[in-house]
């Protein structure tokens, strides 16, 4: 695996540091020694996704927070 | 730089005619959470319109001005010992433009240090903020939520407002003005806080609300019957005043003065001709009042109805035969008994058809306005719940996409792994080793988005940048120098670099395309 990306290593942090459910997060990491590159891209691509929505989420509820706070 | 407010607009155009290993799909990059959980729900429907947001703003505005005003009073009276600026009883006018003139909102935010003001600033920048946002039509989706609960604690406190004003003991031609124009905000709040909550849940509250009416109000048939007789004798009691006013109003004043008040005389007038009629006699069952009301309605006048016996009659009578009178209602009209009893119960009960109808009629529009106040309640209500439930939406909302999107990837792996298992592939099992690098992928993500050191040092030109690109690589173990990215990199992607830099997520994606052809397997 010449990606450093999409290897074993990286690609489990990268499922345990996004927002999805438990169970995706264990099913995902059982699965993940059995994934040929196609899948593993699939996955990066899943997972990037919804990183940037936690991004996306965080910023949005901080707003709304902080709005209702001062208004 | 927060990472929403410099979101990229334009979509990303780069290599669509290059198999990108990194391909997704593209249309959405650009798009919020919130615009495509909408269209995935069918929820764009309920978008929200030019004229919504214009008046969304407009009502911020509003506040802006207020809140700005309160500000530039307190600014204000810290000039009191700068005879340039400062002049006793100023109008609000003048204050706002010494506040403008002389930059005291600049001066505040610098130099304040009292919590009341800083608290007002902040309610300034918030609202700056979100009248930006609807004013460019910007990030709409997360201002919506914004302006709902902005919306709600205005309406509850004109609500407030409004009770203190109808309290006050004397009300004055200004409080009748502040009252107005205070119910005249509440229902253009009502209206648009509509529209919001209705746009964020999708739902049409009011036909929502529909079948619930009747835990506010009794059903139409029912409040009909209930107070049919009470408004029938409302109706007829107007028609009485109606009809014996003209009479009233040919009274003297001395004769008035009499009378007492106009209705004291109704009142008379009525019991005048009411005994009247029980004099001759009304037929079993009527009302004489009721029947007295619906004759002179009529242009009967009870009081000069009189019994009469004819020639014959009387001689009939003085010799101890049975008699029979007859009863003239009208100067040439006389009626025998059964006859006047026959005329007297057609009048009534014509009349009371007639009152009954007015009633029914009265009580139909009456019991829509119930109806329409029930609706406007519970639609109420739904909005404040719709308010008060804006993070839990936005939860949702989140936990909706990215469940969709890791299911749709699962059952596209679990595809795969099964088309394997069925052609008897023989996938290697890829295990873990010593040497392998690992990425922290969310960290790397939140640097180049965020353009963190050295990201932040880059220039646009791809020439320029490479060493700084290098640097960056580097710092996660990244073996990848400016030779690789010149000569690995297809012309197109160099070519789209100085356009993708400048974007946020634009250029997350181009570092990741980039990465991708530098190890490709």
């Amino acid at each position: 695996m010449k990606n450093p990306f999409l290897n074993n290593k990286s690609l489990a942090k990268f499922i345990n540091a996004v927002g999805i459910r438990k169970e995706h997060k264990t099913f995902l990491l059982s699965i993940l020694p059995n994934l040929d590159l196609e899948s593993r891209l699939k996955l990066f691509n899943a997972l990037k996704e919804i990183f940037l929505l936690d991004l996306e989420e965080n910023e949005v509820l901080n707003n709304l927070r902080k709005f209702i706070k001062s208004i | 730089m927060e990472y929403f407010k410099n979101r990229e607009k334009e979509p990303i155009k780069i290599q669509q005619e290059i198999e990108m290993p990194w391909e997704m799909s593209r249309q959405d990059r650009e798009e919020s959470a919130y615009k495509r959980y909408r269209k995935k729900r069918g929820l764009d429907k309920f978008d929200l319109n030019e004229n919504d947001l214009q008046l969304a703003k407009a009502i911020c505005e509003r506040e802006y001005i207020d809140v700005k005003l309160e500000l530039a009073k307190k600014w204000y009276q810290k000039q009191r010992d700068n005879p340039i600026i400062y002049v006793e009883n100023a109008g609000d006018n003048f204050i706002l433009n010494k506040f403008n003139e002389y930059n005291g909102l600049n001066e505040l935010k610098q130099s304040e240090n009292n919590e009341e003001v800083k608290k007002i600033l902040d309610k300034l920048e918030q609202l700056d903020f979100i009248i930006y946002k609807l004013n460019n039509g910007e990030d709409i989706e997360n201002v919506t939520l914004m302006f709902l609960h902005f919306a709600q604690k205005r309406y509850e406190k004109l609500l407030d407002e409004i009770q203190d004003l109808s309290q006050e003991p004397e009300s004055t031609a200004d409080n009748f003005e502040q009252l107005n124009s205070k119910q005249a905000q509440i229902k253009e709040l009502f209206v648009i806080r509509k529209k919001f909550a209705e746009s964020i849940s999708g739902r049409s509250l009011e036909a929502e609300v529909e079948p619930l009416i009747e835990t506010k109000i009794l059903p139409q048939d029912q409040f009909i019957n209930n107070n049919l007789t009470e408004k029938a004798g409302e109706i007829v009691s107007l028609k009485v005043v109606n009809f014996f006013i003209k009479e009233w109003e040919k009274l003297n004043k001395q004769q008035r003065v009499e009378y007492g008040n106009l209705n004291s005389f109704v009142q008379l007038k009525t019991l005048e001709a009411a005994n009247a009629l029980k004099k001759i006699g009304v037929p079993a069952g009527i009302d004489p009042t009721v029947a007295s009301i619906a004759l002179l309605e009529q242009g009967y006048t009870p009081t000069n109805f009189k019994k009469t016996l004819s020639l014959w009659q009387r001689i009939k009578r003085t010799v101890n035969l049975k008699s029979e009178y007859k009863i003239e209602i009208k100067k040439n009209e006389k009626l025998s008994l059964a006859d006047y009893n026959n005329k007297i119960n057609a009048i009534v009960n014509r009349y009371t058809e007639i009152i009954n109808q007015e009633a029914v009629k009265s009580l139909k529009a009456q019991w829509e306005n119930l109806k329409q106040q029930a609706l406007k309640e519970l639609v109420d209500e739904k909005i404040s719940q719709i308010t008060e439930q804006a993070e839990n939406n936005l939860l949702e909302i989140f936990d909706y996409l990215k469940n969709k999107e890791i299911e749709k990837t699962i059952n596209e792996i679990k595809h795969k792994l099964k088309k394997n298992e069925k052609e008897s592939k023989n996938v290697e099992k890829i295990e873990s080793t010593f040497k392998e690098k690992e990425i922290d992928i969310t960290k790397f993500m939140k640097d180049v988005l965020y353009r963190k050191d050295p990201l932040q040092k880059l220039t646009g030109k791809l020439d320029n940048d490479l060493s700084i690109l290098k640097e960056f690589f580097e710092s996660y173990d990244l073996d990848i120098d400016e030779g690789d990215l010149l000569n690995l990199l297809p012309k197109k992607i160099k070519e789209s670099y100085n356009f993708q830099v400048k974007k946020q997520k634009g250029f997350l994606f181009w570092i990741f395309d980039a990465i991708a052809l530098m190890f490709k397997d």
